[in-house]
């Protein structure tokens, strides 16, 4: 398996000789990762959407200039991090005057619930989901967000909610028996 | 192979081979934190347990591939489709250069655009950064040159066609304009109102392209070098770029070895909504699309919106009707999509907003390849 860092090494090249592939394929592989660290640096799904074309266009653009870039999930995730923090700062919803300070946290279940609600396309299967996430407890939606967004073990939610492994293991075997009703049908 | 019972539990600790359960459900499988390990790429061993399960029939396969599906979308992520479209947006802002690496030989139009001929609209961006080349083959009667950079001045040529030259911007005029043919020479931008006459075709030439129009007005950009060098050398300075917002022109190169000034090295025809970039170095000619496609009898008259308003009507339809309005030829991948019927009304969006309009319907998704739009999707029940 190549490492990381030698893949790195040739995107850098490839962008430098002007192959728009290397460019769709940075944008592809780290799409996500991106967008799930702008949300949790407090931007709303529009502003990090926004901020992540704008990341890409500088790279192409600056292409030629670019240094040496040794971890392109790095570079890209501190860039997203500076036009972020620029632009809150600008609409003055954060307090704080440095970037580093800047720290991820936990998403509110109100955002997550309507990023999810905005990511589905298909208008029949929006309804669905706000119908399924209505039938939800508050605890569900809860245990089904630190599980799958922010990626907790059992052990970690337990301690953040102050319940059992067995207990948030059944919650979550409820809901998911819920929500796999928004699958389209086989 | 003979393992007897009381083998067999060392055995499996040994190869780290973990049990399945003979049946799971979708709870089953999101409640699992090996199989999260396996979705998430956690743990190398739980990956390669799962891969083999998934391996093992295809109706793991399928289950494995509902459970990622309903993981992809509470763990927030954009699907493929989305970031494609991202992906596709992010490219119409960095016009010209990236659309323009999507087919990299010339390619030359089909006689199926040679209904759109009539009046000529024709945008060329030209950004050459080359200094003032004088070709001795035209003798050189005077220069229009407009050294205010603020704002275009117009002149009328002979033939009573009008030339609004932007900031610092020259125009050469060919000694015998309108006598045989129409032949200008331009560096820097301009907008050209032409007027009508097939038997003299009017030529713009810049450095060693020529663009040729066979209509009446189009639209000239060029940035210009200062003192031959230095000046504005941005990285794209070698690229000329011709945009067509109606009617036709032919784009060609001129070989400068060659004596005659018919020499058509190679090039291409160029209709409503095409664009062409010149590549100098490479002599390389790229069709592809504008950026932002308008409608192309919107110059003759208003545009008739309510052409848009789909209801039931079958995507070939649909389509044939974009295509006539735009200019531009779209290609399904399935012809299972022929028939989908589609009902909205897509009267105000720019082409690539009615596109993505319909491709939401569709659950399918379009690419701008070269001068088509390929749009690809499953199609319908």
């Amino acid at each position: 398996m190549p490492n990381e860092n030698y893949l790195d090494r040739l995107i850098l090249k490839a962008l430098r000789d002007d192959d728009d592939k290397a460019l769709s394929h940075l944008f592809e592989s780290q799409y996500n990762r991106l967008f799930r660290s702008g949300v949790k640096w407090g931007a709303d799904s529009e502003l990090v959407k926004e901020s992540i074309q704008a990341v890409f266009q500088d790279l192409w653009q600056y292409r030629h200039s670019l240094g040496d870039i040794q971890s392109f999930e790095a570079y890209l995730k501190a860039a997203l991090k500076r036009r972020i923090f620029k632009e809150l700062t600008k609409e003055q919803k954060i307090k704080i005057t440095d970037e580093s300070e800047l720290n991820e946290h936990v998403l509110s279940v109100p955002s997550y619930e309507e990023i999810l609600i905005a990511q589905q396309t298909q208008s029949d299967v929006k309804q669905r989901l706000m119908i399924l996430l209505e039938q939800l407890t508050p605890r569900q939606k809860e245990i089904v967000m630190l599980k799958y967004f922010e990626e907790l073990s059992y052990t970690d939610i337990a301690e953040r909610t102050s319940l059992q492994v067995e207990t948030i293991y059944k919650i979550l075997h409820e809901a998911i028996k819920r929500l796999k009703a928004i699958l389209p049908p086989q | 192979m003979s393992v007897t019972a009381s083998f067999r539990g060392c055995f499996h600790l040994s190869i780290h081979k973990m049990t399945f359960k003979n049946t799971y459900t979708i709870p089953d499988l999101l409640t699992n934190e090996s199989f999260l390990n396996f979705y998430f790429q956690r743990n190398e061993d739980d990956i390669l347990d799962w891969e083999d399960w998934r391996d093992e029939n295809p109706d793991n396969e399928q289950l494995i591939k509902q459970a990622f599906d309903l993981l992809d979308r509470l763990s927030l992520k954009w699907n493929e489709t989305e970031i494609k479209q991202r992906f596709a947006e992010l490219k119409h802002r960095l016009e010209p250069e990236a659309v323009l690496e999507e087919v990299d030989r010339p390619v030359l139009v089909a006689s199926y655009w040679r209904r759109w001929v009539a009046a000529a609209t024709v945008l060329i961006v030209v950004s050459l950064g080359i200094g003032l080349y004088l070709d001795n083959r035209v003798a050189r009667q005077w220069i229009v040159e407009n050294s205010d950079a603020s704002k275009p001045a117009i002149h009328t040529l002979k033939d009573g066609s009008k030339v609004t030259l932007m900031g610092k911007s020259h125009l050469e005029i060919a000694q015998n304009f309108n006598e045989t043919s129409r032949t200008v020479k331009l560096v820097g931008e301009a907008f050209f109102e032409v007027a009508h006459n097939p038997d003299k075709p009017f030529f713009v030439i810049t450095d060693n392209i020529v663009t040729k129009v066979l209509g009446t007005s189009f639209f000239v950009k060029s940035p210009i070098e200062e003192n031959g060098a230095g000046g504005k050398s941005d990285k794209n300075s070698k690229a000329i770029e011709i945009e067509v917002v109606t009617g036709k022109v032919s784009v060609f190169t001129k070989d400068k070895t060659s004596k005659t000034s018919e020499s058509i090295e190679n090039g291409v025809i160029l209709t409503p909504n095409q664009k062409v970039t010149y590549w100098a170095e490479k002599k390389n000619f790229v069709v592809g699309l504008v950026a932002k496609p308008v409608l192309i009898e919107k110059v003759n008259k208003e545009p008739n919106v309510e052409q848009f308003r789909f209801d039931e009507t079958p995507l070939s339809e649909a389509l044939t009707k974009l295509e006539k309005a735009y200019g531009i030829q779209i290609v399904l991948s399935n012809d299972k999509m022929n028939e989908c019927p589609i009902t909205a009304n897509l009267g105000k969006q720019p082409l690539f907003g009615k596109l993505d309009l319909l491709c939401a319907i569709l659950k399918a998704s379009y690419e701008v390849q070269g001068t088509q739009i390929l749009i690809t999707g499953r199609g319908c029940e």
